[in-house]
């Protein structure tokens, strides 16, 4: 009998993939964690702290109202985008008029960068030139600030991000729609099921791993934002929109901050694990 | 129970006729069939009396009742799917309560009802799965349930039986047949299968692209096909045809190609005779019986023989048609030979070989 070989050509195949894995997100996270529990200077390592870091950071109020912001941001932006999502899907599932020009003009949003995403909703909201606040303004209608007033400054931000991520929650839900079996809403409109209950009980448990999986990525994508938030708010006014993400990227690029940042990116990090892992309980789910 | 009335029903998508002048009767207690080939319009007639689908053209009548722009729910109809429907995230129990549910009924009540059809059709022990925990069976069983605990007026069936095993519906098919006689509820059930047809329907109406070929009883449709589609349609093998032209001689009338002829009575062939042109047999292969004898109609060639276990199907050549007969299972016949075969005279069809519709039946004179 000939020895059995070790098969080495499948390892070869993958090694480009395992080397890029390691280089582009292993290594980093890893140094991310060196660096979280030593001192930094500009862009040097100084000693080992422990998890003084840490410490600083949870003791810190402006860091706990960035996570609070955070999970408003997120609440907010994931909740409306899968409302609007659905209930857009709900619409283009039907056989309206213009359906693919109407699919078509809600994803172009999803593909414009955030920066300019950003710029064109200061446009609109600039008090003293856009469209907004002069519409409101021919109508009598008092002037109208939201990028500078600390309470509606979250919402605009919330609704920026609604209208540019709105297509994905959308796009998915439309396609678990359409692979929702016809006979199943033919079976309940013979046996007299109303609309309400068919939603209810047809429509929304079948989309249940759909739905799980938008929350999810959403989730994911709205907590590591940076781009939108930062040219639409700079995480103001007064920090009422300084979400976590933000002041990760400010602490490490605007103040030099790299074992504080390192320490808030690993927080990050933890939270984005615990949905990541909720994600593919729900993938799990649906196998 | 309830009749159910279509009067010259049609349906249009565009410039495409689905279903054209329809005209059918379904009587109370009755079970009918739709049969015909896939996308003859049998799916569509169910749908369009089940409400899912409105009528471009005539109208649907439920116990005299017009149903126009009445809702399915309300037209006291319980509908059975080929792929069941059920719904996949509720048990057995929740899917046969759901649609209790929706005319809220009290839970007792729903509990009472859902027990006695679950006892009725043996599915008792499967009330907490899930469909996907079930056999196609017992899928096909709940699904029926789900039809009975409404107490409809009218069932109707798009091809139930269609995704089992062969042996499963042979199972199911007399299972729906003990069903209708203990409900004697009007029954309407669409198959592309005629064994289905012939085994389960009081009448059977044949479709053929959207247009009505011949309603009536297994037995007429079997012996009296009013056109050659439905004599090629009905019949697990089919008829044969033969295209013959006629013959007169001082002996008799005959219908003749190559070896074959068949003799028909003097009352036939006058108006055979008067219409001119070639005609064309039906011969079921039951009645080409194959063997020797003083009776012998017509000697040919076998192409291939073909042993079922119970008997055993002939192929012959006859010119340039292959004739299907029948041999008992012990006989041994083998390609090539050259065997005699036995017309059942009295059962032979004449079809009109221009339009395909009937002529005569052999003896009937008609």
């Amino acid at each position: 009998m000939r020895a059995a070989r070790i098969p080495f050509t499948p390892y070869l195949l993958i090694l480009p993939a395992i080397v890029l894995v390691f280089v582009v997100a292993l290594y980093p996270m890893a140094y991310a964690l060196h660096l979280s529990v030593h001192t930094s200077e500009l862009m040097t390592t100084g000693a080992f702290v422990g998890l003084a870091n840490y410490r600083a950071l949870l003791s810190d109020p402006g860091t706990l109202w960035s996570f609070a912001a955070s999970v408003i941001f997120v609440a907010g932006s994931v909740g409306l985008a899968i409302l609007f999502g659905l209930s857009l899907a709900l619409l283009l599932n039907e056989k309206v008029r213009f359906r693919t020009a109407f699919r078509a003009s809600i994803l172009v949003p999803w593909i414009v960068s955030q920066v300019v995403a950003a710029m064109v909703w200061r446009w609109l909201l600039n008090a003293d030139y856009g469209p907004v606040a002069s519409g409101l303004l021919n109508l009598g209608l008092p002037r109208l600030d939201p990028l500078s007033e600390p309470r509606l400054a979250m919402w605009v931000l919330i609704l920026a991000n609604v209208w540019r991520s709105v297509a994905f929650p959308m796009v998915l839900l439309l396609a678990a729609l359409q692979g929702i079996p016809e006979n199943l809403y033919r079976a309940a409109r013979v046996d007299g099921i109303p609309w309400s209950m068919t939603f209810r009980h047809i429509t929304l448990p079948m989309l249940r791993p759909t739905l799980l999986v938008c929350v999810v990525i959403l989730s994911l994508s709205d907590f590591n934002i940076v781009a939108l938030p930062l040219v639409l708010t700079g995480g103001g006014p007064l920090d009422a929109t300084d979400l976590a993400s933000l002041r990760l990227y400010r602490e490490a690029f605007s103040d030099y901050q790299i074992g504080t940042a390192s320490a808030l990116a690993i927080l990050l990090f933890l939270v984005n694990a615990v949905l990541t892992a909720a994600y593919l309980r729900s993938m799990r789910a649906r196998t | 129970m309830a009749q159910i009335e279509l009067r010259n029903v049609g349906l249009r998508y565009g410039e495409q006729t689905v279903l054209s002048g329809l005209t059918l009767n379904v009587e109370e207690g009755e079970f009918l069939t739709l049969l015909g080939p896939s996308g003859c319009g049998k799916s569509t007639t169910l749908n369009l009396i089940a409400g899912l689908l409105e009528p471009t053209s005539g109208e649907v009548l439920i116990d005299g009742r017009p149903m126009a722009g009445v809702a399915p729910r309300d037209r006291r109809v319980a509908m059975v799917f080929q792929d069941y429907a059920l719904y996949p995230h509720m048990t057995v129990y929740e899917n046969l309560s759901f649609p209790l549910r929706a005319i809220k009924l009290s839970e007792s009540a729903i509990r009472d009802k859902i027990a006695g059809v679950a006892q009725a059709l043996a599915i008792t022990a499967l009330l907490e799965r899930l469909p996907k925990a079930l056999s196609g069976g017992q899928r096909q069983r709940v699904a029926l349930g789900r039809a009975l605990v409404r107490d409809p007026g009218v069932f109707l069936m798009d091809e139930p039986l269609s995704n089992l095993d062969a042996r499963l519906r042979v199972a199911m098919r007399a299972e729906l047949k003990r069903l209708h006689q203990q409900l004697c509820t009007t029954m309407v059930y669409v198959t592309h299968d005629q064994a289905e047809a012939m085994t389960l329907s009081d009448r059977i109406a044949v479709l053929r692209d959207g247009v009505l070929q011949q309603v009536g009883t297994p037995r007429e449709i079997y012996q009296r096909p009013v056109n050659q589609f439905v004599a090629g349609f009905i019949g697990s093998l089919g008829m044969n045809f033969l295209t013959c032209h006629l013959e007169q001689d001082p002996t008799g009338t005959f219908l003749r190609q190559d070896t074959f002829a068949l003799r028909v009575p003097a009352s036939v062939a006058q108006r055979l005779v008067q219409q001119g042109g070639d005609f064309v047999v039906g011969l079921r292969p039951e009645h080409v019986v194959i063997g020797e004898g003083v009776d012998v109609d017509l000697r040919a060639n076998v192409e291939v023989v073909e042993y079922l276990g119970s008997e055993t199907l002939i192929h012959l050549r006859v010119g340039d048609t292959v004739l299907v007969g029948k041999a008992p299972a012990e006989t041994l016949i083998v390609p090539g030979q050259h065997v005699g075969a036995c017309i059942a005279h009295a059962s032979a069809c004449i079809f009109d070989a221009a339009n395909g519709g009937l002529l005569a039946t052999d003896t009937d004179g008609t």
